[in-house]
């Protein structure tokens, strides 16, 4: 940007016409003596042409005439006509034209450049300096091709996630989150898996290395665990006979978020309470597009007096209804710690019916060694295979995709 | 789960009624097992574990006779006339046998029984270390029986087998031998059955070629051993109450101890006490005890009333059974699941967020505000791409002792090396690429019960050209000052990154993260081709600052 001056009206018009001060001291030299009535007629800006003339020192003024003194060069007379030839002036000069208002300052920047000529892009300055009225502004191709722009999103997956974390608050659920790594009293022990319960082999859960064992922090805890398991303890069952302790205490990855079920009921803040969880568990298993060996569990339980099996079969429905899913049907199904238990199938138009909602009923063996008198309703969500489902995807390494040109582009849920 | 072919034919017979595919996949699965398929010839069902009464077809079909409301006839034991003698085995010190009197066997049910033996020492005998079965043709037996310990250079002929070997061979040279050997790796006792002949059973390994079951056998003698008394008696039950239940006449056979004496199959039902009002509260149903008694016949339950409470007779094949809450199960299954009203419980509990989801929800909105795109990768890593490929100093990690893949063996303890692995597999992608992860990692910490810890980090990373050090530290301060957080900057040294360009992020004093150009050596590691500019922060901690 660069200032300059302009010519302003009446230095253009002095320029043209001449000073009004030169054409007075013409006719006062001419006549000598003069009546300012009649100097009036004559000349248009009187005033004007009077202060300079008396500042020159070319009149003087008394008793209504106006007396002819001398008659030297008009110094703006040069200043102009220099200005108007693009002659260089020097700042004081310049000054001196501004001054008496003959000449003013503009901004000159790119909108002058652009004045007349076919612009693409409202330049501000041509806002700023009006000069927009003096520019073509071209006219676009609007169906011209453009490369879309590239948004920073959430994860499509997370998308389903939080969609569903927002349906059970609004049932009335508190988040909890648990260890990756657990103990196997809790992931299997305290959920009365039996010791040597298929499930719990090295097909089926991930071993930490090391350390192996972890620690035991309530051993009366882990005592009635342990004779639920022998024996039943206080709680009416046979038991299995047999448990083994040192495998309780063995350290894995937990492979199912129930393991944070039983720690939630064993620190249970309040009856009544709900409580769930999303969020990561661990399998070995083969890695292809139906298995990975980490994947999210979405779990829930409901504490609460009198709750019964209408109330689960109630509650799962409730669920699959926040997510838009109408048609639920319930069959009988088995899960060591639950009973009865209940496998909740949910319509998809075209893969028909699909196990998507386990749940039942905590048993007496996992309730009451951790301390909890009332009836535990307890349910899942498969939340990979309804987010593939959402998603309209059909492998399950999508749900930790690779591909940043899917995530840029795939749609909002 | 175990995933059984049931022969159509077999099971409509032995059900002793025509059912559609429709109705009989219907009954089925209103009883538990769920049909996966079902053909000409088979229907393919999953039975869950807490079923092995399922896993014979003759058990199948009595469940269906019972819901169908069709008469079953009950065949009794008969007393033993055979008797084993059973010496000190400590390798495998439990053992029970039956006898199957006047079979009629064709090639079907040669291989059904071979097959039904299978799924048994699968799955309640553990693939055979628990539990193992063994079949035999009784006629092929001379002579008195004998449970004993023989030593690896006795001989027998293995199944499949012509040539005599020993029982060291056997497990060395023979199929099943190499498959289950494991199982007397401690041992050099090895449990055999003998008779007059010599050995005819190797339990948990192979039967002798001499006593196979074939379409010609008439009468078979069936051996059960295994480290666990419960187990071994649960699976001669079982076996009893297949055979029984096909028509077969079933003999005990007496289990002869030095000092001690037992029939086997004991074969003896349980009774269980459940009251009304237990079933009804738990169910949330108002049914009567008669009706009660007759929904539990149709699970083959029988039930007699004694004032308020219910005394359930449980077959000795039910060992499911072990508190009155599985008999509500079964109420609840023969009064149908369909057939329940839905209840929601009044109780109003007030629903919430987990504060770090609260917050790493609002880092999320922020980072994507700033243009980034979420990523989510795996929590199991490996150390070479954690540490070695990131010129990083390695971390005590958590380790996983049974790898399945070797792209997949520790937990990660930072975010960046996905990240960084992420944007090498997107190189052809336009650049910029902003990425970000929010997610756990796992460290060590023995103050945990479980010895370590899971903890919340952010990691986002510009890749690109002008990915310069500055326009990332820029959307730092950006989100961090969204967050009401100032941050410190210190200079710090690593060689995952460019000398002089990484610091330390210090909030409230507290040093939260780094921030840094990733070394192009580790760039050339990951076969990265632009610059990357890092930054990785505990946001668990960030958010109690």
């Amino acid at each position: 940007m660069t200032i300059k001056y302009e010519l302003t009206e009446e230095g253009k018009k002095f320029l043209k016409e001449g000073f009004p001060e030169n054409k007075l001291i013409e006719i006062v030299e001419k006549e000598q003596e003069v009546e300012i009535s009649k100097l009036k007629k004559e000349i248009d800006a009187l005033n004007i042409a009077l202060k300079w003339a008396k500042d020159f020192g070319w009149i003087r003024i008394e008793k209504g005439k106006v007396f002819f003194l001398k008659k030297t060069d008009n110094p703006f007379e040069k200043l102009l006509k220099d200005f108007s030839q693009n002659k260089p002036l020097s700042d004081k000069e310049l000054t001196m034209l501004e001054k008496r208002g003959l000449i003013k300052k503009v901004v000159k920047g790119i909108a002058d450049e652009l004045v007349g000529k076919e612009v693409a892009v409202l330049h501000p300055d041509l806002i700023k300096t009006g000069l927009w009225r003096k520019v073509k502004l071209i006219e676009y191709d609007v169906k011209e091709k453009v490369e879309a722009k590239v948004p920073g999103k959430e994860h499509p997956y997370r998308q389903v996630i939080n969609y569903l974390r927002q349906k059970l608050i609004e049932l009335g659920f508190v988040e909890h989150f648990g260890p990756y790594v657990e103990l196997n009293f809790w992931n299997c022990d305290a959920l009365f898996m039996p010791s040597d319960h298929p499930a719990r082999g090295i097909h089926d859960i991930f071993y930490v290395k090391k350390p192996k064992y972890g620690k035991i922090i309530d051993k009366e805890l882990w005592r009635r665990v342990g004779q639920t398991h022998k024996n039943g303890w206080k709680t009416g069952s046979k038991g299995w006979g047999a448990w083994d302790a040192r495998l309780a205490k063995r350290l894995i990855l937990r492979s199912q978020t129930t393991a944070l079920s039983a720690r939630t009921l064993y620190n249970l803040p309040k009856t009544p309470y709900k409580m769930f969880t999303i969020d990561k568990v661990f399998r070995p298993d083969v890695i292809d597009a139906k298995h990975f060996i980490e994947f999210e569990q979405c779990e829930g339980i409901v504490v609460d007096e009198d709750l019964n099996f209408r109330n689960l079969l109630a509650y799962l429905k409730e669920i699959t209804r926040s997510l838009d899913i109408e048609k639920v049907r319930f069959k009988p199904s088995y899960f060591p710690f639950t009973e009865p238990s209940v496998e909740g199938m949910v319509w998809h138009e075209e893969l028909g019916w699909i196990e998507v909602l386990p749940g039942g009923i905590f048993r007496p063996e996992v309730t009451l060694p951790l301390g909890i008198d009332k009836p535990v309703l307890a349910w899942g969500i498969g939340i990979g295979r309804l987010a593939m489902i959402k998603l309209g995807i059909d492998d399950i390494r999508m749900l930790y995709s690779d591909d940043l040109g899917w995530l840029r582009n795939k749609e909002l849920i | 789960m175990p995933v059984i072919a049931y022969n159509k034919k077999d099971l409509l017979k032995l059900v002793g009624q025509e059912f559609s595919d429709e109705t009989l996949a219907k009954i089925i699965e209103k009883l538990k097992p769920e049909v996966e398929e079902i053909s000409e010839e088979e229907i393919i069902v999953e039975v869950t574990p807490d079923r092995p009464d399922f896993y014979g077809v003759e058990g199948l079909a009595k469940a269906i006779r019972d819901f169908a409301g069709l008469k079953s006839k009950e065949n009794k034991l008969i007393k033993p006339s055979t008797e084993v003698k059973v010496e000190k085995v400590k390798a495998r010190p439990y053992v029970a046998c039956a006898i199957v009197k006047n079979v009629k066997l064709d090639d079907y049910l040669v291989k059904y029984l071979m097959n039904l033996q299978e799924i048994l020492t699968n799955t309640i005998g553990r693939k055979r270390k628990k539990v193992a079965i063994g079949l035999h043709d009784l006629d092929k037996i001379k002579g008195k029986i004998v449970y004993r310990a023989a030593n690896p250079d006795e001989k027998m002929i293995p199944l499949g087998h012509i040539q005599e070997m020993t029982l060291k061979k056997v497990l060395e040279k023979t199929e099943k031998g190499k498959e289950f050997a494991h199982i007397l790796k401690n041992t050099k006792q090895y449990p055999v059955f003998v008779d007059e002949e010599g050995i005819f059973s190797f339990p948990p390994i192979l039967n002798s070629d001499r006593t196979k079951v074939t379409e010609n056998t008439k009468n078979i003698f069936v051996d059960v051993t295994g480290i666990d008394r419960k187990a071994v008696m649960e699976a001669i039950n079982l076996l009893a109450f297949f055979f029984l239940q096909r028509g077969w006449k079933v003999e005990q056979v007496k289990m002869k101890f030095e000092k001690k004496s037992y029939a086997t199959p004991e074969a003896k039902d349980q009774v269980i006490e459940v009251s009304v009002d237990y079933i009804n509260k738990m169910l949330g149903t108002k049914l009567s005890r008669d009706e009660i008694i007759s929904l539990l016949r149709k699970v083959g339950l029988k039930a007699f009333s004694d004032d308020d409470k219910l005394v359930v007779v449980v077959p000795y094949y039910r060992i499911d059974v072990l508190h009155p809450v599985d008999i509500v199960e079964d109420v609840a299954i023969a009064y149908d699941y369909d057939n329940f009203e839905l209840e929601l419980p009044k109780t109003i509990t007030l629903g919430k967020a987990h504060e770090l989801e609260i917050f790493s929800e609002k880092v999320r909105k922020l980072m994507i505000g700033m243009g980034f795109q979420e990523i989510m990768t795996p929590v199991l890593t490996n150390k070479e791409k954690q540490y070695k490929m990131m010129l990083a100093k390695e971390e005590e990690c958590v380790e996983i002792a049974n790898p399945v893949s070797q792209e997949y063996t520790c937990m990660r303890t930072w975010l960046l090396p996905n990240l960084l692995s992420f944007l090498a597999k997107n190189k052809r992608h336009a650049y910029p690429q902003k990425i970000f992860e929010i997610g756990n990692v796992v460290v060590r910490d023995d103050k945990e019960e479980v010895l370590a810890k899971n903890v919340r980090k952010l990691c986002f990373v510009i890749s690109g050209k002008k990915g310069t050090f500055h326009e990332a530290k820029a959307c730092l301060l950006g989100l961090l000052k969204n967050l009401g957080k100032q941050a410190v900057f210190d200079k710090s040294y690593a060689r995952t990154f460019i000398k002089g360009r990484l610091a330390s992020i210090f909030v409230s004093g507290k040093e939260i993260g780094f921030i840094g150009e990733i070394n192009p050596e580790v760039l050339e590691n990951f076969g990265l081709e632009m610059p990357v500019v890092a930054c990785e922060l505990n946001i668990e901690k960030l958010k109690e600052l």
